[in-house]
C-alpha cells in the first residue's frame, strides 16, 4: 500500500513484518536454488545448507510474534488486517518449502552414501527449473502485492504437476522393467518434494490474491492426475 | 442474517443546512429493524447531524433546515401533523455525556412514562421503573437506593440510567450519540453488552468515533465524509473488505 498511516509507527510495524517475510522468502529461495543447482553433481557440498533451515524456523516464529503484537497494539482493519493476518500463514508455507529443501539434501546424502551415484537426479532438472520459476515469481508477486502475477503462479503449477507426472512415470517404468533400486526410490521421493514446493507456491499465491482482493480465489485450480 | 431485516427508517435524499452551509448532502439510507447500525466518520462529517434528523432534534437549532423525507415505520416524521414530543419518545436518544435529571433515580425513569400517560397508578409506574432499570442492566445495583439522586451514580451507571429513562417510554428506536466516549472500558463493555441485548427489541443507531466499538457492536455500518454517505453495508464487510478507498483509508487510519 502506498498510502501512509497517520501514525507512522504503524507503517514501521508493517515494514518490519514485510522485511521478515522478505528475508524468510530469500532464505527459502536461495536454499532451494543451491539445492537444485548442485542436485545431480556429487562434488557439490550441500550439507552446510541444512543450518539455513533453523534460521527459517526462527523467522517463522518471529513473524508469528510480530503479527500477534501488531494485532494487539494497532487493531488493524481492512487491507492492513488482511496483510497482517496472512503473514503467519505465508511464513508457514515458506517454512514447509525450507523443510522440503532440507529433505532433498538429506535424501541426496543418503544416495551418495548408499548408492554412490546420483546421476539419476539429472532427470529432475526440468521439474526443478519449473519449481524455481514458481518460487521466484510468487516471491516477486508477494513483494509487489501483484495479484495478477500471483494468479499466474497459481495456474502455472499445473505445468510442474504435469512434468512431475512424466518424470514419475519414466522412473516407475524403469523400476518395473529393470527391477527397482534404492536410487530410483530416492529419486522419486526427491521429485515429490520438488512437486510439493510448487504446491506451496500456489498456497502463497492464494494468500496474495486474498490480501489484494479481500476474497479467496474460488475457482477450481487446474489439476492433473497421475495415471501410470 | 443482516440482509433479511425489515427496514424501519427510510431516509430519501436527505440534506441538512445550517444557514447557507450544507452539512448533509442528499443522503438516502435504510435502517434495519431490531439491529444496530453504526455511523462512523471523521469529526464534522455530518454523522451526528444526520442522527439528529431521525428524531427531529435539529428542529431546536436556529437556522437549521432539512430537505428530503424520513419515513419511520412508513410515516413521514416531518409531516406538519407530527407532534415531536411523542415522536421523541418513540425515537429516544442517549447522549455523549450522561445527563440524568437532578432528581432521584426513581424519578429519572418515572418522569417519561408519567408525562406520556403510560401508567394509571403508582404500582404500575413502579413496575415500569423496575422493568426499565432491569432492561438497562442497572436494577440490581440501584434497587435499594431508588430515592438517591441520579447524579450520585458513577458515570457508567448514569449512562445506563439514561438508557433506562429512554426505554421506559417504550421507544422503537434508540439513537446513541457517542454514548461511551465519557466512560471507562469496563463501563463501555457493560453498555455494549446492553446494546446487544436491547437490539432484540429495539432498533439502535449509534454514532461512534471508536472503530473498534463500531466493529464490535453493529451489524451494519455507514461511513460518512464531508456530509456524504460514502459506504453503507454489513459491518463485517466494511471492516474486512470495504469497497470504497475513502472508507479503507479512514478505518485503517491512513492519510486520505
Amino acid at each position: 500500500m502506498t498510502q501512509e498511516h497517520i501514525n507512522a509507527a504503524f507503517d514501521e510495524d508493517l515494514d518490519g513484518l514485510d522485511k521478515l517475510i522478505t528475508t524468510m522468502g530469500n532464505l527459502a529461495l536461495s536454499q532451494f536454488v543451491a539445492v537444485i543447482d548442485g542436485l545431480a553433481d556429487e562434488s557439490v557440498e550441500l550439507q552446510s545448507l541444512i543450518s539455513n533451515d533453523k534460521k527459517i524456523d526462527q523467522l517463522e516464529t518471529e513473524i508469528y510474534n510480530k503479527t500477534v503484537e501488531i494485532i494487539a497494539i494497532r487493531s488493524p482493519q481492512a487491507n492492513d488486517l488482511r496483510r497482517i493476518i496472512t503473514a503467519p500463514k505465508i511464513a508457514s508455507f515458506l517454512e514447509r518449502i525450507g523443510d522440503y529443501s532440507k529433505n532433498i539434501i538429506k535424501r541426496r546424502n543418503m544416495m551418495i552414501v548408499e548408492d554412490g551415484n546420483i546421476a539419476i537426479l539429472e532427470r529432475l532438472n526440468g521439474i526443478s527449473e519449473i519449481a524455481r520459476e514458481l518460487l521466484v515469481d510468487v516471491l516477486d508477486s508477494l513483494a509487489r502485492l501483484d495479484a495478477s502475477k500471483a494468479r499466474l503462479v497459481w495456474e502455472g503449477d499445473v505445468e510442474l504437476d504435469a512434468q512431475h507426472s512424466i518424470v514419475y512415470k519414466r522412473i516407475y517404468r524403469r523400476m518395473v522393467e529393470k527391477g527397482s533400486s534404492p536410487a530410483e526410490i530416492n529419486a522419486l521421493f526427491i521429485a515429490k518434494n520438488i512437486e510439493r514446493i510448487g504446491d506451496y507456491c500456489t498456497s502463497i499465491a492464494e494468500q496474495i490474491y486474498f490480501i489484494v482482493h479481500g476474497e479467496m480465489l474460488d475457482e477450481q485450480r487446474p489439476k492433473i492426475d497421475i495415471k501410470i | 442474517m443482516v440482509d433479511i431485516g425489515e427496514t424501519i427508517v427510510e431516509c430519501s435524499d436527505v440534506s441538512v443546512f445550517y444557514g447557507d452551509n450544507k452539512a448533509i448532502n442528499n443522503i438516502s439510507i435504510g435502517i434495519d429493524k431490531r439491529s444496530i447500525t453504526a455511523f462512523i466518520g471523521p469529526s464534522g462529517c455530518g454523522k451526528s447531524t444526520f442522527l439528529r434528523t431521525i428524531n427531529r432534534m435539529n428542529d431546536t437549532i436556529d437556522g437549521c433546515r432539512m430537505e428530503g423525507t424520513i419515513l419511520v415505520d412508513g410515516e413521514n416524521i416531518y409531516d406538519p401533523s407530527i407532534d415531536v414530543v411523542p415522536l421523541r419518545a418513540k425515537i429516544g436518544m442517549v447522549f455523549q455525556k450522561p445527563n440524568p435529571f437532578p432528581k432521584t433515580i426513581y424519578e429519572n425513569v418515572a418522569y417519561g412514562p408519567r408525562i406520556h400517560g403510560l401508567s394509571r397508578n403508582k404500582s404500575q409506574l413502579d413496575d415500569i421503573v423496575e422493568k426499565a432499570l432491569t432492561g438497562a442492566g442497572l436494577w440490581a445495583e440501584v434497587r435499594d437506593r431508588l430515592q438517591d439522586s441520579g447524579t450520585s451514580l458513577s458515570g457508567g451507571q448514569q449512562q445506563r440510567l439514561c438508557i433506562a429513562r429512554t426505554i421506559a417510554v417504550e421507544p422503537q428506536i434508540i439513537l446513541m450519540d457517542e454514548p461511551c466516549s465519557a466512560l471507562d472500558p469496563i463501563a463501555t463493555s457493560k453498555i455494549e453488552a446492553l446494546m446487544s441485548e436491547l437490539s432484540n427489541e429495539y432498533t439502535i443507531i449509534i454514532v461512534t468515533h471508536s472503530m473498534q466499538q463500531a466493529a464490535r457492536v453493529s451489524q451494519k455500518t455507514a461511513y460518512f465524509h464531508l456530509g456524504n454517505l460514502i459506504e453503507h453495508g454489513d459491518t463485517k464487510e466494511i471492516f474486512v473488505r470495504p469497497k470504497e478507498p475513502q472508507t479503507e483509508a479512514y478505518i485503517s487510519g491512513k492519510i486520505g
